[in-house]
């Protein structure tokens, strides 16, 4: 039976952007404040912190969740992926900022995140053809794809 | 964020996990059965609720069961209203869990989260109140079966310590004629308003409320009303509300006289729905 | 704007501003400039507004209740400006900041009360309000 006795803290492996980070968290640390003030990526935003306003997405095994209410210690063997992840090269980043979304901050992250998982499936080829119209990078990807 | 500790296990099996909870509750530490952790989490932040000991079932493996056997489709408490709508082996489900929050957050949303949490809404449960699925709960007392409406239909009925397992639906309910209905204040990713799903089945329809009331439910009488062909629809549907049976909810997403009107509009589109789906 | 009359629920699909902006100096900052704007009135005209008990507190603090417009349900816009310079203005430009927010409330109230056949004059122009300057009490069961 898992022991209890561990309400304090406890060092936990998260696996972020391709890279492991070993850190200390308490069980009431949410993700975003792990990722932020643990980690330094501050690129997932504490916006309402109260799971409506989108800004602190990140991808957690491919899929877009809000950060802030997921705890820390949920999050050893799952990929993390912030937008820190995406190097500032992908093709919906460069859609977005191409649509004058003059930074693609804040609560555009989450819009990004969701944008870009549509894109990884097949299923909206109606935003496809909108982001590889406003991506040459991504249209480009999608043609060598055929 | 969370201004309080608390203990935090990951048990493997059904067993430790009704251990874990009862060992904590000796302890007095008032524990929580954890799923996707949006109510646990955001309630907790603005100290609404309090623990100290959050047991997440997200690894038992009945819990993440998703699978038709024997007939049924078993559904595991911790799977996701993402997993369900893409399953799509119920497709009301499908459409009801669609419009209802956000994708993020059904993203992380479990089934049995969304039935036993604090949320009184639980639209995602109305679908299982008309297919009269049953559940497997896991408790002090050992592992039950029941019928979905001893344990949920008109409020939350688990002993303490009890937790929801799967849900059992008889596959031959999954793809009949039905129709959802979602109303809201005026946004459309919003709380509801009034929540109606329906069934039509051999010579019957089958209704279900969210959002009306402070509990979902299904009731026989609301259902015989609607379905007395010897009165013209609107006055089954003034009949029967005129005669609901919980006092209808009067709060900030409307009044009590408003809410009656979109009810009575939303039956209206009900009704016309399945009698064109049905017959 | 479509009206639907049976449950006095509503969609804006087309706004048109047009403002006199003095001159133009950047078009893209000035347009954006207004649909934000525009885009924050409706908002606010639409379903925004603190509620509050006896005591004095704030009901829905959280954005989950106190709604806002969300990227998708906004219309279409289009913008255009007059250009009368104002001599004391940088190049004859006049501050058009505000103008969308400040607008926006008054057009879709007089939208709705066209279509609506009943004056609106208070805020949020929520379904429920709509239904209520209908003359509710009829409809009451």
């Amino acid at each position: 039976m898992p022991s209890l006795g561990r309400g304090g803290k406890r060092e936990v492996e998260l696996i972020v952007n391709g890279k492991k980070h070993l850190t200390v968290v308490r069980s009431a640390d949410t993700l975003l404040r792990v990722l932020r003030e643990h980690l330094g990526l501050t690129g997932a935003k504490a916006g309402c912190e109260n799971g409506d306003c989108g800004a602190c997405t990140v991808l957690v095994n491919g899929v877009p969740i809000k950060s802030c209410f997921m705890l820390a210690v949920e999050a050893p063997g799952r990929n993390v992926t912030t937008i820190e992840g995406l190097g500032g090269e992908s093709a919906v980043q460069e859609a977005l900022l191409t649509l004058l979304l003059f930074n693609v901050d804040f609560v555009h992250r989450g819009l990004l995140w969701f944008a870009m998982r549509c894109c990884n499936r097949t299923r909206m080829p109606m935003l496809r053809r909108y982001v590889a119209g406003c991506s040459p990078t991504f249209a480009a990807a999608q043609a060598m794809k055929k | 964020m969370i201004s309080f500790d608390f203990e935090y296990v990951l048990p493997a099996t059904m067993e430790e996990a009704v251990q874990s909870f009862q060992h904590a509750d000796s302890l007095r530490l008032e524990p929580l059965y954890y799923g996707g952790g949006s109510e646990i989490i955001t309630m907790a932040r603005i100290d609404q609720l309090r623990t100290g000991a959050m047991i997440d079932v997200k690894a038992i493996p009945e819990c993440k069961a998703l699978l038709h056997q024997g007939g049924k489709w078993i559904v595991g408490a911790a799977r996701t209203l993402t997993e369900l709508a893409a399953d799509n082996s119920f497709p009301l489900l499908t459409e009801t869990v669609l419009h209802l929050a956000d994708q993020t957050n059904r993203n992380r949303i479990t089934i049995g989260g969304h039935v036993c949490g604090k949320l009184f809404y639980r639209e995602a449960l109305l679908p299982f109140l008309l297919t009269d699925s049953e559940v497997i709960l896991a408790g002090p007392r050992g592992v039950r079966r029941a019928s979905i409406h001893t344990v949920f239909n008109g409020g939350l009925r688990l002993e303490r310590g009890e937790m929801l397992v799967q849900l059992i639906t008889d596959r031959r309910y999954l793809d009949q004629p039905t129709y959802t209905v979602k109303r809201t204040k005026i946004e459309y990713v919003d709380y509801p308003v009034v929540r109606i799903c329906a069934m039509h089945t051999g010579d019957w329809m089958r209704f279900a409320f969210a959002g009306v009331s402070a509990v979902p439910f299904r009731s026989q009488q609301i259902d015989e009303a609607l379905n007395n062909r010897s009165l013209p629809p609107e006055v089954r549907i003034n009949q029967v509300i005129r005669n609901w049976p919980l006092p209808v909810l009067s709060d900030m997403l409307a009044s009590a006289d408003y809410r009656r009107f979109v009810l009575s509009n939303a039956l209206s589109d009900t009704l016309a729905a399945l009698e064109l789906k049905g017959g | 704007m479509e009206f639907d009359k049976r449950e006095c629920t509503y969609r804006i699909v087309k706004v048109y501003s047009v403002f006199d902006a003095g001159r133009v100096i950047n078009a893209g900052t000035a347009r954006g400039q207004v649909v934000g704007g525009v885009n924050m009135g409706l908002s606010f005209a639409s379903r925004e507004g603190f509620l509050f008990n006896q005591a004095g507190v704030v009901l829905n603090p959280q954005l989950r209740s106190y709604k806002i417009t969300r990227f998708g349900e906004q219309p279409e816009y289009a913008v255009d400006f007059v250009e009368t310079p104002f001599v004391e203005g940088p190049y004859g430009a006049r501050g058009i900041a505000e103008h969308g927010t400040i607008g926006s409330p008054g057009s879709l109230a007089n939208a709705l009360s066209i279509a609506a056949g009943v004056e609106l004059n208070e805020l949020p122009l929520t379904p429920e309000l709509i239904w209520r300057a209908r003359g509710a009490a009829h409809d009451l069961i």
